[in-house]
């Protein structure tokens, strides 16, 4: 897994305003697991969900900064004491174990707590103190991933709008009309819009009147 | 902006703070408003299709770091903890589990817009259960009470609030129309709306339909929002990012843009934002209030004097200042909190629902089951609540957060469940208050302080068991509800949620006759200090399943009154729909 192609990313968002190279890459690694491609073009990395996290790990969330910081450095104790080799470079299936051991499976039930690496009594010596930095970075990343797969384009994630098309949320939208709103509508028909597209809409001055929408007279 | 001497100072730009200045200062009071948050204007609204922003990073609500509150379910608990259910893994949290804030507007500028007003009985609902369920079936240790004013004292006020302010609805108890029959148990109104209701999602006719199948009486749920032109302002755009959102078009009625302007417009209101009040003052008797001390945007300490105060900064932010201004001679302050656990109820439909279209207030509710008509189903249900659609209004972040127990959390499950049923998703949702005990309140927390050294408000509130039938009873029309309607799975909030933030506190300044038992009286005038008002939800001295706003809007106008000398408004005779074009001119956003 590698950083994604500066090729295929839009504009200048491949460069990096936290992490260095290398966080990067595991960030995007894990998030690849948390929201994967399923051979549709939709997974985290095609996302930018990593530009996403490293935008506000370094400006909203700097209070977040230690958490990847010593987590990462964590995470790389454990990958190499336990597969002698880093984050990045284990298989699929390896990154997924890792994964459930420090934020669970991926199904819990109802009333269940997850069981994770850790719950059973420990006598790993420096890596057991790893344990509540590891779970946080995970939660952490869980959340950001997920932010970073649906937020606005202008964020700096969900690039192409990926996240929005694969579930079918149309975007930023002024308004929707009557027909829109009524029965048997699929909304999956309606074209994705950003905030991008809206800001230049209003300065164009090209949205409809209101009226199209708060109207109930279908057209 | 006035001159040196101020009538009244009023502390909270919010729902009710607005209200009443905008009153007093539209009849010559000087007002000075203060307000903690900014002063929005509809142009930094224009993009607010922002999930991020708004709901990932609740841009609207206060954060735990510069406004703390701590929590521990009993006072046998231990000193508290920072509000557990607030704080995602990010540290910032969903808008609901926070109060409401910051700024001109308060809640109002990102709230849902439901509008209730509550029914004749909830006005006697110590008195009602008592008589109809026997006086031991109310919780050993409740400190329940009926309210000191009828529904008949507050009609006047919620007829000007619908008017005044942009409620739009369905009538059915209207005088003089008794064609409007839809809701067999709303109290006497005196007029309709004045607009019509939303315009329906699908699936919320869905709902409607089922619950008429299964003999219900549906009707259209009230909305502080525009269905068409209202004096200015726009009607609504169905946008989608609404409830924790502010409006783009101003068809929200949030009182930045509802009343603030007309206050405004007299020249006798001057608001002054990111102004944070840590202080009530008091003569050396202690019997009146001077005025305020706030921190301003720089961090100074500024004195300001004025002959009346109203504090007006939420049910919470008022305990707080009362304790921390050391006026709780009583001991009364803080008591009795109540607030709302949703009974969440989510499902699937099989016909797409879109739920990023409307807002969740465009929607549909039954009142079957409401107050003392519970008994009739399940006598040991002490208060029963509506049961409302939540039809829209779902943007994707929230839906991740949202999902089944049993849907995966991450991996390929996780993101093929978002594909396959985020466009299906719809809920409803009803409002059961705690009974107040003597171990639900707030106080000052001993040792959390925010960063301009105040003392914290710590809350001690749980569920108890008579709490969680109430949810678990409505629980079960829902799913009789979701059958009906086909849904294809559906999933609950548990009984005993693990917030106690609902943004629908109240009861933590109750007013009342007896100076002895009660904060304020029933105008919002302090027991202790005569020149001091606190209003808003903090008044109610019980608790319904209807969210509050509508209620204190029509206290702040009785509030209003009372500082003027005015008698309530007298019965309007017709409705009308043109009465109201001519106050628009008095709109705008200039300042
Ligand atoms: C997401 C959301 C959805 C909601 N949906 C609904 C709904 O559908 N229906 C409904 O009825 N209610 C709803 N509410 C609740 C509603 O917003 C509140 O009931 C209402 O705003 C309370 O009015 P208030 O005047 O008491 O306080 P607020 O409106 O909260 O106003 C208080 C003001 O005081 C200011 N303030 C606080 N402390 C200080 C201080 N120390 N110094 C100076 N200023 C201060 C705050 O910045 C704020 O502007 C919702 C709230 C939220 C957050
Ligand atoms: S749904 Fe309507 S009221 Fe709500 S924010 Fe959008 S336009 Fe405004």
């Amino acid at each position: 897994m590698t950083v994604h192609d500066a090729a295929t990313a839009p504009d200048s968002s491949v460069a990096l305003t936290f992490f260095n190279d290398a966080e990067a890459r595991t960030v995007e690694a894990i998030s690849e697991r948390i929201i994967p491609d399923g051979g549709d073009g939709a997974g985290a990395t095609s996302a930018g969900v990593v530009y996403y996290i490293d935008r506000s790990v370094s400006g909203i969330s700097q209070n977040l900064q230690h958490v990847y910081r010593t987590g990462l450095r964590a995470l790389e104790r454990f990958c190499q004491s336990e597969f002698s080799a880093p984050y990045v470079d284990l298989s699929a299936e390896q990154q997924d174990d890792v994964i459930r051991r420090f934020l669970g499976p991926e199904v819990v039930g109802p009333a269940e707590t997850p069981q994770m690496y850790g719950d059973e009594v420990g006598e790993r010596g420096e890596l057991d103190r790893d344990l509540p930095i590891l779970r946080r970075l995970f939660a952490v990343v869980r959340e950001h991933a997920i932010e970073g797969f649906f937020c606005d384009p202008v964020y700096g994630g969900n690039r192409d709008a990926v996240g929005w098309q694969l579930v079918g949320f149309p975007g930023a939208y002024w308004g929707y009309t009557a027909e829109q709103m009524g029965p048997g509508f699929d909304g999956r028909t309606l074209p994705i819009a950003t905030l991008s597209d809206l800001r230049r809409q209003l300065q164009e001055k090209s949205l409809p009147d209101n009226s199209t929408y708060y109207g109930n007279e279908e057209k | 902006m006035p001159a040196s001497k101020i009538d009244v100072i009023v502390v909270g730009a919010g729902a009710s703070g607005a209200v009443i200045a905008s009153e007093l200062a539209q009849a010559g009071q000087k007002v000075v408003l203060l307000d903690k948050g900014p002063k929005h204007t509809t142009e930094d609204f224009r993009l607010k299709q922002d999930e991020i922003r708004y709901y990932a990073r609740g841009s609207l609500v206060p954060s735990m770091d510069t406004d703390p509150i701590t929590w521990r379910e009993t006072s046998q608990d231990g000193d508290g903890e920072l509000a557990p259910w607030a704080a995602g893994p990010l540290g910032t949290a969903n808008p609901l589990h926070l109060p409401p804030s910051l700024g001109a507007g308060g809640g109002t500028i990102h709230w849902g817009g439901a509008c209730w007003r509550f029914r004749e009985t909830e006005f006697r609902m110590k008195t009602e259960i008592e008589e109809r369920l026997g006086k031991e079936a109310l919780p050993e240790g409740h400190t329940l009470v009926d309210w000191p004013i009828s529904y008949a004292d507050l009609e006047p006020y919620y007829d000007k609030t619908e008017w005044e302010l942009g409620i739009s609805g369905r009538g059915s108890n209207v005088a003089g129309r008794p064609e409007l029959n839809e809701n067999p148990w709303e109290a006497p109104r005196q007029r309709d709306y004045p607009m019509p209701p939303l315009r329906q999602g699908t699936a919320d006719i869905e709902f409607a339909d089922a619950c008429t199948r299964l003999g219900y009486h549906p009707f259209r749920t009230a909305a502080a929002i525009a269905s068409e032109p209202f004096k200015g302002r726009s009607g609504c755009t169905y946008c989608g990012f609404c409830h924790g959102y502010p409006c783009h078009v101003d068809a929200k009625t949030s009182t930045h843009v509802a009343a603030l302007p007309y206050g405004e417009a007299s020249g006798n209101l001057e608001m002054r934002d990111y102004c944070r009040v840590y202080k009530v003052n008091r003569s050396n008797d202690g019997k009146r209030v001077t005025g305020v001390s706030y921190y301003d945007a720089d961090g100074r300490s500024v004195d300001l004097e004025a002959d009346r105060v109203v504090l007006a900064c939420y049910a919470l932010e008022n305990a707080r200042l009362l304790l921390a201004s050391g006026i709780n001679a009583n001991g009364q302050v803080g008591k009795h909190l109540m607030t709302h656990a949703f009974g969440f109820f989510m499902g699937l439909t099989k016909e797409p629902s879109n739920p990023y279209m409307g807002t969740l207030v465009a929607s549909t509710s039954i009142e079957d089951f409401s107050g003392e008509l519970v008994h009739e189903y399940d006598p040991t249900v002490l208060w029963g609540a509506p049961i409302i659609s939540w039809p829209g209004d779902y943007q994707p972040i929230e839906i991740a957060h949202a999902m089944p127990p049993a849907a995966p959390r991450w991996g390929a499950g996780f993101r093929d469940w978002m594909r396959d049923n985020y466009g299906h998703v719809w809920s409803m949702y009803s409002q059961t208050a705690n009974i107040p005990t003597n171990d639900t309140y707030v106080d000052l927390d001993p040792t959390r302080k925010d960063p301009w050294g105040q003392p914290a408000l710590r809350m001690t509130h749980g569920w108890g068991p008579w709490d969680q039938k109430m949810v678990e009873f409505l629980l079960t029309i829902k799913r009789k509800i979701a059958q009906e309607m086909g849904l294809t799975y559906w999933w609950e909030e548990t009984t005993k949620p693990d917030y106690h933030l609902s943004t629908h506190e109240v009861g933590t300044h109750r007013m009342g006759e007896d100076p002895a038992t009660s904060v304020v009286d029933v105008h919002g005038r302090s027991h202790e200090c005569d020149n001091l008002y606190v209003v808003g939800g903090g008044q109610f001295p019980s608790y319904h399943g209807y969210n509050p706003t509508e209620t204190i809007w029509a206290m702040a106008y009785m509030t209003a009154d009372d500082i003027l000398g005015r008698s309530a408004p007298a019965p309007v005779a017709a409705h009308t729909h043109d009465g109201h074009t001519g106050h628009a001119s008095a709109h705008t956003h200039a300042h």
